[in-house]
């Protein structure tokens, strides 16, 4: 055998060897996400948030302004306010008590509700407003397609969980 | 006005865009006076950074003249010359308070996607993707700085806008690695990447003392600038042997500190770019971390290696085996300006840290596409393109 055919043998070798890795990686990444997680809890919503603000639990008593984000929830949660370890501020609990908590929707929707919520009661009690995105978010008519944005920016297109308004 | 966008992979256009507005009462309007490519950017305008659309402004490293300001900024008026963190802070969340701006609680707008991805959300950031708040970017005649009195500094009258604009990222970020990395007195620092930031990791390195610094590249001309303009030794790792040689100069022990700041696109050499490539298209692995690799291998016991470089996914052949067993710290960071730009304005003012060189070309932002081609491609001994609006 040539010393280049035997080049080339090793080459193949190596390539093959090295396909035959990236696929056991694969199927072996595939197994970890079948089987990652508590299996009775996969893709459930939570039904508690909890934020940690750093103010005083006396500047989120029931009808401070910061909590009015919460609001609109109305009896579909009950909101706990207590002081954080060591003097870090308050943790504001929110536990959502019925299926149509948030916009009616329920399950993973509410449970997004409830976080953008809290992330505007954080900054309500930290900063005192709601920090706002550019105007406009870009400027181009069309849509992303085929680039593969084109699914963030479905996902990004709406605020209530956490994507733009 | 006129903006340089992102109109695809690759691709970059200049466009009229609406003008930026005072939204919130903490909001500045800057006219833009110089703006800087970073590499960071090239891993935006290849693709490898989800959730950015076409029509986007880019640029994040910046300094300009304030024009308005909104209700509630103290510190600066019309007419100032500012510096500003490419990072968004409030000032006022527990991350702030920790000095870890980059991790603002409160500015980040568009805060689900990172969460997805990462866990938690970092602060916002000007020109990037909507993971990071999808903030305008600075490529632009105006932009919009939030939170002013905490990401603006005002420039002393004795350093001038060429120098000042790196302390915007460059500059910060490279002292974050280099002071989070636990740089101290006497000690081998090895800094992977000799870009601005790398090469601004390095003179951090020395002022913060370092005994002995390392830079690692394969271009001759940026090693040459960093030997020149730092006095750093070099090393290219398409003649040299990286490991080998740290171990030689460090006399068997290994750098005390390892700073990457390279990121995504890691150059490698045969046959890893291959590997690394197929891995990447079965989704297997997002980012290249080539030069992580050869930090913590290269790492002394005990030893602490940064990652300066900027990351997006996971990474594969990650070596968790020399972490643990060699004791190391491995730390990470976006830069966190408001900390240091005081300091290191007058650390300028004073001479002591000197960036104009890192300026190769200075062009007109009409030039922006031909500036990223020449700062992507390293032609024309580029290491940043400024671009003045």
């Amino acid at each position: 055998m040539s010393q280049l055919s035997k080049v080339r043998l090793g080459v193949a070798v190596t390539m093959t060897a090295a396909a035959a890795r990236m696929a056991l990686d694969g199927v072996d990444a595939a197994r970890r996400r079948a089987t990652s997680g508590p299996p009775a809890r996969r893709g459930a919503a939570r039904d508690v948030h909890t934020l940690t603000v750093t103010v005083p639990p006396e500047q989120l008593l029931p009808g401070a302004p910061a909590l009015a984000p919460l609001d609109r929830f109305g009896d579909a949660v009950q909101v706990t306010v207590r002081p954080a370890p060591a003097d870090r501020g308050s943790q504001v609990h929110v536990r959502l008590v019925g299926p149509d908590a948030g916009d009616g929707r329920g399950g993973q929707d509410a449970a997004s509700a409830v976080r953008a919520a809290l992330r505007e009661v954080r900054a309500l009690a930290e900063i005192g407003f709601v920090p706002s995105p550019d105007r406009p978010t870009t400027t181009w008519p069309t849509t992303t397609w085929p680039t593969p944005d084109a699914p963030p920016r479905a996902t990004t297109s709406h605020r209530q969980d956490g994507g733009r308004r | 006005m006129k903006a340089l966008c992102w109109v695809g992979a690759d691709a970059l256009s200049l466009q009229t865009v609406p003008d930026p507005q005072l939204i919130d009462p903490e909001d500045m309007i800057v006219k833009v006076t110089r703006t800087v490519t970073c590499g960071s950017d090239l891993h935006l305008l290849a693709g490898y950074v989800p959730s950015v659309e076409r029509g986007d402004v880019i640029g994040h490293e910046f300094v300009g003249e304030v024009v308005e300001v909104g209700p509630q900024v103290r510190n600066h008026r019309p007419g100032d010359r500012v510096v500003v963190s490419s990072f968004i802070a409030c000032g006022r969340c527990w991350y702030c308070h920790q000095g870890l701006f980059s991790c603002c609680d409160n500015t980040n707008t568009c805060p689900a996607i990172a969460e997805a991805l990462w866990g938690f959300a970092p602060g916002g950031c000007f020109g990037s993707s909507r993971a990071m708040g999808g903030n305008a970017g600075s490529h632009a005649e105006f932009v919009r700085v939030p939170f002013a009195d905490v990401g603006a500094v005002r420039i002393p009258d004795g350093v001038s806008d060429e120098r000042a604009v790196f302390a915007s990222d460059a500059v910060s970020t490279g002292w974050t690695g280099a002071d989070l990395g636990g740089v101290t007195g006497g000690d081998v620092v090895a800094v992977w990447g000799a870009g601005a930031v790398g090469q601004m990791a390095a003179r951090a390195a020395e002022l913060l003392g370092a005994g002995q610094v390392i830079i690692v590249d394969r271009f001759d001309y940026r090693l040459e600038a960093a030997a020149c303009m730092l006095g750093c030794e070099t090393l290219n790792y398409d003649r040299d042997d990286v490991p080998g040689e740290l171990l030689d100069r460090s006399g068997g022990r290994g750098p005390d500190v390892c700073i990457e700041a390279v990121g995504i696109q890691a150059h490698s050499s045969w046959p890893d770019p291959v590997y690394d490539q197929v891995k990447r298209q079965l989704r297997l692995q997002g980012d290249r971390p080539t030069a992580v690799r050869e930090a913590i291998q290269s790492c002394r016991k005990g030893g602490s290696v940064f990652v300066l470089g900027g990351f997006a996914g996971v990474v594969d052949k990650f070596p968790l085996g020399a972490l643990m067993n060699k004791s190391l710290t491995v730390r990470g960071a976006q830069m966190h300006a408001p900390r240091y730009l005081p300091m290191l304005l007058e650390r300028m003012e004073r001479g002591e840290i000197v960036t104009e060189y890192l300026a190769t070309h200075t062009l007109p932002l009409d030039d922006g596409p031909y500036g990223y081609e020449l700062f992507k491609n390293k032609k024309d001994g580029c290491i940043r393109t400024v671009f003045v609006p």
